[in-house]
């Protein structure tokens, strides 16, 4: 039996009361549901470029700049890359950096795991597809994954993508379907539909009567049919999808990413910064990249400040969180090409709603070792603890209103940065 | 990418199964409330699995008149084509080689002018996997796919690493590399190197546990580990010297490390704007030795001395790890169950199968695919249920075969667009993941999208429609106009046939065709199909367009779909 299985077949007061009594706890999230947005800045990013600042010393390199104080954060900035400047001048209030967060591994695709699903397996969902599914299952496609890394585990049912070259606009309208040998395929009128509908349903009810009664099967027909459902859905939001042939880059998933939230065609949404964030050469690279995010980050904050939120007279931006964050960051010191090697450290950016802005919460030594953190406050402490990937995946979830215990199991949640 | 993290014993997962499986005596891990298919859903099981098809009339009717006639029918389907894309399939689940993004698509310059995308990358990319289809289909052991002294080539293979091939440009024939290097199968292959490229100062580990993760399902990285960040990483010799001296690395890179050390022959990395000619060399046996000034450990096999590289792949065959771990990837593959989550028992008794049939790899899909782990259907127990996979969902390339051998119909497009500046060509939409849906459908990138989704979501759905729609256009269109010899699906009544007698026995041969099942034409299975046809019908007046949406309810749904 493994940890889901124990939850779903003990419930999680039972687990809970496995654990021993000196570890802290925390229950069920106190959020109000939330939408979440995830960019992933995959390849592994510098965090002494911006998040995580430095001193220049023998047991660490860090690029041009200094420390620049916005309110009660601290970030590494230069004229040179203004548009981390700007960001943090503009959304320094609503922003938290997470500082230490060890992902004991230094290979990405594992690491990617960890900071995205807080767990070590890749079968399990990750933090948008969590939030999806809890939060907006029943949205015509809950998780719209715009990136190209996405775990969606047992919500795989409630996840889509869009192809590396927005292909899914090919399904959703007749007009850009790919000419098929001279055969245009049949376009379907919605009294068709209708029938196309009738019919699976007639299967499904069939199938779950014999060999679909139950369990894993069961689950495959629910989907089929849900999955009819959605699809019928997308069709009738295809506007906001855009032109097939376009390669997604960060802003043109922004884009995608707004209008998706705003329709309430989803609720959560991955994306991807699509940089070439692994410098083993040329770390310099990274200033670049950085300008890039923030630029990205900056039109996804616009946009949600901008655009109405669900409740009458709110933004998105009171109801959508939003999570900036790698695999893991690089090595302290440069190695001789003048590029950083991978780091089993990292830190990330959580702004929008829920979020404690302003100010950073863990904590990494001068060589970006992690340190022991207070839980509770989130500043560094001798007799805290050490903040792991899983600690805060659980936080995230617990900012988006989702109960981080329910899926990840009895465990210490790092929930200082949530309002 | 620097591996410098990793516990765990790996003597203990040498040590701890043997050659042939040590637990052949267990009884079979199945629930007592299983329930099993009926031999005609059993064959539709195996025929999509190994082949992708759905069975034949002939077949099905012979299964359910004598279902012993079952292991005869399996062997058939071992030796057709389609079972030969299943192998490449299977192993590129493992391999992860058919990539198609910018930074590993080679230019097309040269003798290689006028390729477009997809052919550079398949040329590249397919021929480690067309080296073990032809392993498998020609009965020779499974091993060597480790220890063979050739490979496979078409005219792009051939041109981009210097190789011979004669005869028609696409096939794949047999060839050799011609500069000496040790004959390891698929470890002798650039493609190999090339798709799991290393970076500088990793010394080749990532490829090392690429090679143990394939190939012993051995992976350093599911470690639970404590990352000493004491430890420059950015400094090879500090890295150098803790690999070895510090206990919480030494745990894992004393046996990581010699294996990779055998593996300096290979480039590290061979970036596209990197060639401005072919061949390219990706080997060079000069450089074998840079061990000794790289990671500063001789090659070893897990501790075993192989002499030299040459014996890499004979140490791996013989290790009791690569029958097992052959054993859990067909079954994997084939029963759509994770593999951790296998049954031990059975995977100990294909494990001894395998070894005992000399390696053969059909003997062991056809062990599996016979086997009663396969062929269960469902569960009465609702908490065995929750783990029980009854309903195996068809694979993105699964769903092209089906399609293309029940209709005649092949979902493809060419495409305009450029990867990396190259045309990308024609391609099949099923199998395409720069244009086309393969990741839509719930398949595999090998690169950001390495597990098959095994259940249905909105695009899924909508890949399903739009595919059953282009070919029920097809199909429909051609019946409409062949002769009735040559029609593809409209055998037991014509296109424009009014007549219910002649709509239900064509609906009733549709229902064998597309679902496997074997039911009366006045059926309430053919009842509820006919009510689709009738009620499609009287929307549109149109017979042959109400066929059409007859087709894409039965190409659709959840019986063609899943099985």
């Amino acid at each position: 039996m493994n940890r889901r299985d124990l939850f779903k077949y003990t419930g999680a007061a039972a687990a809970l009361s496995m654990l021993s009594p000196v570890r802290k706890l925390v229950a069920a999230g106190t959020q109000a549901p939330k939408r979440l947005v995830m960019v992933c800045a995959q390849g592994g990013w510098d965090v002494t470029y911006a998040l995580d600042p430095k001193e220049q010393s023998a047991r660490c390199d860090v690029p041009v700049g200094a420390v620049q104080r916005f309110g009660n954060l601290d970030i590494f900035t230069d004229a040179t890359r203004p548009n981390v400047t700007a960001f943090f001048t503009k959304y320094a209030p609503l922003s938290a950096v997470v500082r230490g967060i060890s992902v004991s591994s230094v290979a990405h695709q594992e690491c990617l795991k960890r900071m995205s699903t807080g767990t070590r397996n890749e079968t399990n969902p990750d933090m948008a597809a969590i939030v999806a599914h809890d939060n907006g299952n029943a949205l015509p496609l809950p998780y719209l994954i715009l990136g190209d890394t996405a775990y969606t585990g047992e919500y795989a049912g409630s996840a889509g993508r869009v192809g590396s070259t927005n292909q899914i606009i090919a399904l959703l309208d007749p007009a850009q379907a790919y000419p098929t040998n001279g055969h245009a395929p049949l376009a379907t009128t919605n009294p068709e539909d209708a029938l196309l509908q009738r019919y699976a349903n007639a299967t499904a009810d069939r199938v779950k009567a014999t060999r679909g009664a139950l369990g894993y099967n069961r689950k495959r027909v629910d989907d089929f049919v849900e999955a009819i459902k959605r699809g019928k859905a997308l069709q009738g939001v295809r506007a906001g999808f855009g032109a097939r042939g376009r390669v997604l880059t960060l802003v043109n998933q922004v884009e995608l990413a707004l209008d998706a939230l705003e329709q309430d065609i989803s609720q959560s949404v991955m994306l991807n910064t699509r940089l070439g964030w692994d410098t083993h050469d040329t770390n310099t690279d990274q200033a670049g990249f950085h300008e890039t995010t923030f630029a990205g980050l900056m039109l996804l904050l616009d946009g949600l400040a901008a655009r109405p939120g669900r409740q009458a007279g709110t933004k998105m931006i009171d109801d959508t969180v939003v999570v900036c964050y790698s695999e893991f960051s690089r090595t302290p010191k440069l190695n001789s090409t003048l590029g950083k090697d991978h780091w089993p450290v990292t830190s990330a950016l959580v702004c929008g709603a829920g979020v404690k802005g302003g100010r950073g919460y863990g904590a990494s030594t001068a060589a970006i070792e992690a340190d022991t953190v207070n839980f509770s406050t989130g500043d560094r402490s001798a007799t805290g603890m050490t903040l792991m990937s899983n600690h805060f995946c659980a936080g995230v979830l617990k900012a988006c209103g989702v109960d981080p215990i329910a899926h990840l199991g009895p465990m210490e949640v790092f929930d200082a940065f949530v309002a | 990418m620097r591996l410098l993290a990793i516990t765990l014993c790996l003597t203990a997962c040498a040590g701890d199964v043997s050659q042939s499986g040590d637990d052949d005596d267990q009884p079979p891990d199945v629930s007592k409330t299983a329930v099993y298919l009926t031999p005609p859903q059993h064959l539709t099981r195996i025929s999509l699995a190994l082949r992708g098809m759905r069975p034949s009339l002939d077949d099905l009717h012979a299964v359910e008149a004598d279902a012993s006639v079952l292991p005869s029918i399996v062997d058939r389907y071992l030796a057709s084509p389609a079972f030969a894309d299943t192998i490449k399939e299977l192993h590129n689940e493992t391999l992860l080689m058919r990539v198609e993004v910018p930074q590993f698509t080679y230019p097309a310059i040269g003798p290689l002018a006028g390729k477009t995308a997809r052919e550079l990358n398949t040329g590249k990319f397919d021929e480690p996997l067309e080296l073990i289809r032809y392993i498998v289909m020609t009965d020779r052991p499974y091993t060597e796919i480790v220890t063979a002294n050739y490979t496979m080539t078409n005219d792009v293979t051939a041109a981009m690493w210097g190789m011979t091939h004669t005869g028609d440009p696409a096939a794949w024939t047999k060839s050799s590399f011609a500069d000496g290097r040790a004959p390891l199968g698929i470890l002798s292959s650039n493609a190999v190197y090339d798709r799991w490229r290393s970076a500088g100062f990793n010394f080749n580990r990532g490829r090392a546990n690429f090679i143990s993760r394939a190939l012993l399902c051995h992976d350093y990285l599911t470690s639970d580990i404590i990352v000493d960040t004491t430890v420059d990483l950015a400094d090879p010799d500090v890295v150098a010297n803790a690999v070895v001296a510090n206990s919480s690395c030494a745990g894992c890179h004393q046996t990581l490390d010699p294996l990779a050390s055998y593996l300096f022959t290979f480039r590290n990395t061979l970036a596209p704007v990197g060639i401005d000619a072919y061949p390219v060399t990706y080997y060079s046996p000069g450089t074998a030795n840079r061990w000794m000034t790289a990671n500063k450990r001789p090659p070893m096999f897990f501790g075993q001395s192989t002499g030299n590289m040459t014996g890499l792949g004979t140490a791996i065959a013989n290790d009791p790890r690569f029958a097992k771990c052959t054993a859990t990837r067909f079954a994997s593959y084939f029963t759509e169950v994770a593999q951790n989550q296998l049954p031990g028992a059975w995977i100990a008794r294909l494990q001894k199968q395998l070894v005992d049939s000399g390696f053969n790899a059909k003997a062991l899909a056809k062990a599996i695919v016979l086997s009663d782990e396969f062929r269960i259907s469902h569960d009465t127990d609702a908490e065995a249920a929750e783990t029980t996979v009854g309903e195996l969902k068809l694979r993105p390339e699964q769903l092209h075969r089906m399609v293309k051998d029940l209709t005649g119909f092949t979902w493809s497009t060419t495409s305009g667009a450029n990867l990396r500046g190259i045309p990308y060509g024609p391609a099949n939409l099923l199998e395409s993941d720069f244009i086309g849906f393969r990741v839509l459908a719930g398949g595999i990138d090998s690169y950001f999208v390495t597990d098959y989704v095994h259940t249905m979501n909105a695009t899924s759905s909508l890949t399903a429609k739009a595919a059953a729609a282009a070919a029920a256009e097809f199909v429909v269109e051609h019946d409409l106009a062949a002769a009735p010899a040559d029609r593809i699906l409209f055998v037991a009544a014509a296109v424009l046939d009014a007549g219910e007698e002649q709509i239900r026995a064509e609906l009733a041969h549709l229902h064998a065709r597309i679902y496997g099942e074997l039911v009366a034409p006045d059926s309430p299975e053919v009842d509820e199909t006919l009510a689709l046809y009738n009620d499609a019908f009287a929307a549109s007046g149109n017979r042959a367009r109400a066929w059409k949406v007859t087709l894409i309810g039965m190409l659709s749904n959840f019986r063609a779909l899943f099985y």
